[in-house]
C-alpha cells in the first residue's frame, strides 16, 4: 500500500525511539527538550528516555516547576529553538591587524529539531523571515534537516496559542508531527522526507477511533489555549490604545525592565554589538541578545527614543502584536506564554492585552 | 598608540577592587607596557598626585579630606573612572548611614579620637563628574582591563545599561527565582559580573548596584513584595540595597 502526504499514522509511544534512532542513523544530531541533571533544557538527545516524556511542566505567572509523572505532558522550558539557531552570544567576526575581516566559522552539525511545539515552529517561521538576511542564522537554519513537532493535547498554564492561531496543532513547515494520546501516538506527515522516515519506522495507518480521539483532544486543547480574545480583536484594541499613555503606564507599573521576557521570547531577535581588541592588533566583534526593556535600548548618540520604561514596554507589546505583522506578515507573539512564566514579577501579558480590549482612555 | 599615564586612588574600601586591578594588569604584560603608572600605592612609592590621562578612583568618600582629594584628582585627570560599588554607590560602609556615628565608631575602635568620618557616606560621582563607572563588589577587573586597552588604542566605550537577568539568560542559566523559587535581586541589579551567583544556583544579592535608571521607589516596593514572598525578609532586602546601592536610594529618582 502506498502512503501519502497528509495521511495519519499511529503507533505506540515507543516508536518515537525508532524515529530518533532512524534520524541518528543518518548521522544527524537530534535536538530536543531534555533533562540535564534536574534542569529542563534544550540540547542533544540520543534516546526516547532522554526526552521529558515522564514529566509535566507546571507553569504559572512567575513560576515553573517540573513534576515527574508517568505519561506526563511536557510543553516547554525557558529555552526555545531560538537558543540553538540565534545564539545568545557569539563572536561574528575578527579583524586581523591588516584589516581583513575574518568571519567566524560555524561548526553547527546537521541536526533535527525533535519534539518542539507548534508555538516553537511558528516562532521559527517568524525568525526565518526576520533574519532572512542574517547569514549566521541562515547557515544554521539550513543545517536543520528535519523538524519533528509534538502537537499539544494539553496546553500549559500560561499558553494561549489557541487565540493567536499558532497551535495546538501544526499545518505546515514540519516533516513529521505527532500527538501523544496516552500510550498511543498519532503521526502526521508534512513532507516527502518525513514520509520516507515514517515508512522506515513501521507505523500503521491511524484507525478511525484514534483519529476521533486525536481530533477531540486537539479541539479541547484549542479551546483551553484560547485564553485571550481572538488575535484580530486584540490587534484592533491595541491599535486603539497605541497612544493612550495611561494604559501603558498602568500596564507596566510593576515591570522592572529586567528583560527576562525578551530573552525567553522565541521570536525576540534583537542584538547588540560589543567590540573588543587586544594590543597585538587583533579585534573582534561580539553579538549578543539585547532586550528592548533595557534602558540602553532606544538610546542613540545624544538622545533616547524611549527614555521611560512604559515607552519600552509599549514597544515590546505593540511590536509583538502589530509591528511584526507589518514587517514579516506574521504575528510576533506565538502564544507560548514564556514571557509570563519567566517574568519574575509574574506580569501576565494575557491580562494586559485583554485589558486593552474595551479600554476606555482616562 | 601612546602610553597613558594612570593614577589609582583608594578611598574608603576593603581594597578588594585594587586587587582586581592588580590581577588583571599583571595578567596583561602587553597592556602594562602602554601604561605609565603615576600613582598607585600598591605598585610604586610615589605620594605625589600628578596630572594624568586616567584616574581610577576606588572606594567611597567618608570625610572631607577624601572629598578634597577626589576634587584634586578630578582636576588633574582627563578621564576619571569610578571603580567598584563603593565608588559608584557608596558600598558596604553605607550600612552605617543614619546610625549614631559615635556608637558605630566605638563598636570597632577602642580609641575613636583618631577616626575622622562624617555621618554621611558619599559615592565618587556625588562629589565630582565621573566619566565611566565599573560597579561591582569587587569590580570586574577583566572589564576594566578591556576598557583600558580601548583607551590605549584611542577608543572608548558606550556603557550598556541592563539588568543582570539579561546576562544570566544569555549564559543559559535557568532562572533561580522562577524555577527554584529562590529570592534573587538580579531583575533590579546592573549586569557585569557574568551572573556569578545564579551560575552556582544562588540568588543575586545585588552587589553591582541598583538599575536605578528604571527601578524607582514604586517599582522597588513592588519588587520587595516578590522577594518577600520567596522568603527574603524585608530587613535583609533593605540591608542589601543599602549596602550596595546606597547613593541611588538617597537620590530622588523620577519614574522611569
Amino acid at each position: 500500500m502506498s502512503r501519502m502526504l497528509g495521511e495519519y499514522f499511529e503507533g505506540s509511544v515507543l516508536l518515537l525511539e525508532n524515529l530518533i534512532l532512524a534520524l541518528k542513523e543518518q548521522g544527524l544530531r537530534v535536538l530536543s527538550y531534555k533533562l540535564e541533571g534536574d534542569l529542563p533544557v534544550i540540547g542533544e538527545v540520543s534516546r526516547l528516555s532522554d526526552l521529558l516524556i515522564d514529566y509535566t511542566d507546571i507553569q504559572s505567572p512567575g513560576s515553573y516547576r517540573l513534576a515527574k509523572e508517568v505519561k506526563g505532558v511536557f510543553r516547554h522550558t525557558q529555552y526555545s529553538p531560538k537558543h540553538l539557531l540565534h545564539y545568545p552570544t557569539q563572536v561574528i567576526y575578527e579583524i586581523s591587524d591588516d584589516f581583513e575581516i575574518i568571519r567566524t566559522k560555524d561548526d553547527f552539525p546537521p541536526s533535527v529539531l525533535f519534539g518542539i511545539k507548534p508555538c516553537d515552529l511558528a516562532a521559527i517561521e517568524v525568525l526565518d523571515k526576520v533574519l532572512e538576511r542574517d547569514d549566521v542564522y541562515q547557515a544554521r537554519r539550513a543545517r536543520i534537516e528535519y523538524i519533528v513537532v509534538e502537537e499539544c493535547v494539553e496546553p500549559g498554564g500560561t499558553c494561549f496559542c489557541g487565540s493567536i492561531g499558532t497551535g495546538p496543532a501544526v499545518a505546515k513547515g514540519y516533516d513529521i508531527a505527532y500527538a501523544r494520546l496516552g500510550d498511543q501516538v498519532l503521526f502526521k506527515v508534512g513532507s516527502e522526507k518525513g514520509l520516507k522516515l515514517v515508512e522506515k519506522v513501521g507505523l500503521t495507518p491511524a484507525s478511525d477511533e484514534t483519529l476521533r480521539r486525536y481530533n477531540e483532544a486537539l479541539n479541547e486543547a484549542r479551546r483551553k489555549a484560547s485564553r485571550i480574545p481572538p488575535f484580530n480583536v486584540v490587534v484592533r484594541a491595541l491599535e486603539d490604545v497605541a497612544v493612550a499613555e495611561g494604559f501603558w503606564r498602568e500596564a507596566s507599573a510593576r515591570c522592572v525592565g529586567c528583560t527576562n521576557c525578551n530573552m525567553v521570547c522565541p521570536t525576540c531577535f534583537c542584538t547588540e554589538f560589543s567590540d573588543y581588541a587586544d594590543l597585538s592588533g587583533k579585534a573582534w566583534r561580539e553579538r549578543h541578545w539585547f532586550g528592548c526593556l533595557s534602558f540602553t535600548y532606544g538610546q542613540v548618540a545624544g538622545q533616547h527614543f524611549r527614555p521611560e520604561l512604559f515607552m519600552r514596554y509599549r514597544h515590546f507589546v505593540l511590536h509583538k502584536f502589530l509591528f511584526y505583522q507589518r514587517q514579516v506578515g506574521l504575528p510576533g507573539c506565538v502564544g507560548c506564554g514564556r514571557c509570563i512564566t519567566w517574568c519574575p514579577m509574574g506580569i501576565d501579558l494575557r491580562e494586559v492585552v485583554s485589558r486593552a480590549v474595551g479600554y476606555v482612555g482616562r | 598608540m601612546r602610553k597613558l599615564s594612570v593614577s589609582v586612588l583608594k578611598l574608603t574600601s576593603c581594597s578588594g577592587c585594587l586587587n582586581e586591578v592588580l590581577y588583571s594588569l599583571v595578567a596583561r604584560a602587553e597592556l602594562l607596557r602602554y601604561l605609565n603608572i603615576s600613582y598607585f600605592t600598591e605598585l610604586q612609592d610615589s605620594n605625589a598626585i600628578e596630572d594624568v590621562d586616567v584616574a581610577i578612583v576606588e572606594g567611597s568618600i567618608v570625610n572631607s579630606e577624601q572629598e578634597e582629594l577626589v576634587k584634586q584628582v578630578r582636576e588633574k585627570s582627563r578621564v576619571l573612572i569610578a571603580l567598584g560599588t563603593c565608588a559608584v554607590f557608596g558600598g558596604v560602609q553605607s550600612l552605617r548611614a543614619g546610625e549614631d556615628l559615635r556608637t558605630v565608631v566605638l563598636a570597632s575602635y577602642p580609641n575613636p579620637d583618631h577616626i575622622k568620618v562624617l555621618p554621611e557616606v558619599k559615592s565618587v560621582d556625588s562629589v565630582v563628574n565621573v566619566d565611566y563607572r565599573f560597579s561591582g563588589c569587587p569590580a570586574n577587573g577583566e572589564a576594566l582591563a578591556r576598557f583600558l586597552v580601548k583607551l590605549v588604542m584611542g577608543g572608548s566605550e558606550s556603557p550598556i545599561v541592563e539588568s543582570l537577568c539579561s546576562e544570566c539568560k544569555r549564559k543559559g542559566i535557568l532562572c533561580v527565582t522562577v524555577f527554584d523559587g529562590k529570592p534573587c535581586l538580579g531583575p533590579i541589579t546592573l549586569s557585569g559580573c557574568g551572573a556569578l551567583c545564579p551560575s552556582f544556583r544562588r540568588g543575586c544579592y545585588g552587589c553591582y548596584g541598583l538599575n536605578a535608571l528604571i527601578v524607582d521607589r514604586e517599582k522597588l516596593e513592588e519588587f520587595s513584595k516578590v522577594v518577600e514572598r520567596l522568603g527574603m525578609s524585608r530587613e535583609d532586602f533593605m540591608a542589601m540595597l543599602k549596602a550596595f546601592s546606597y547613593s541611588s536610594l538617597t537620590k530622588s529618582s523620577s519614574s522611569r
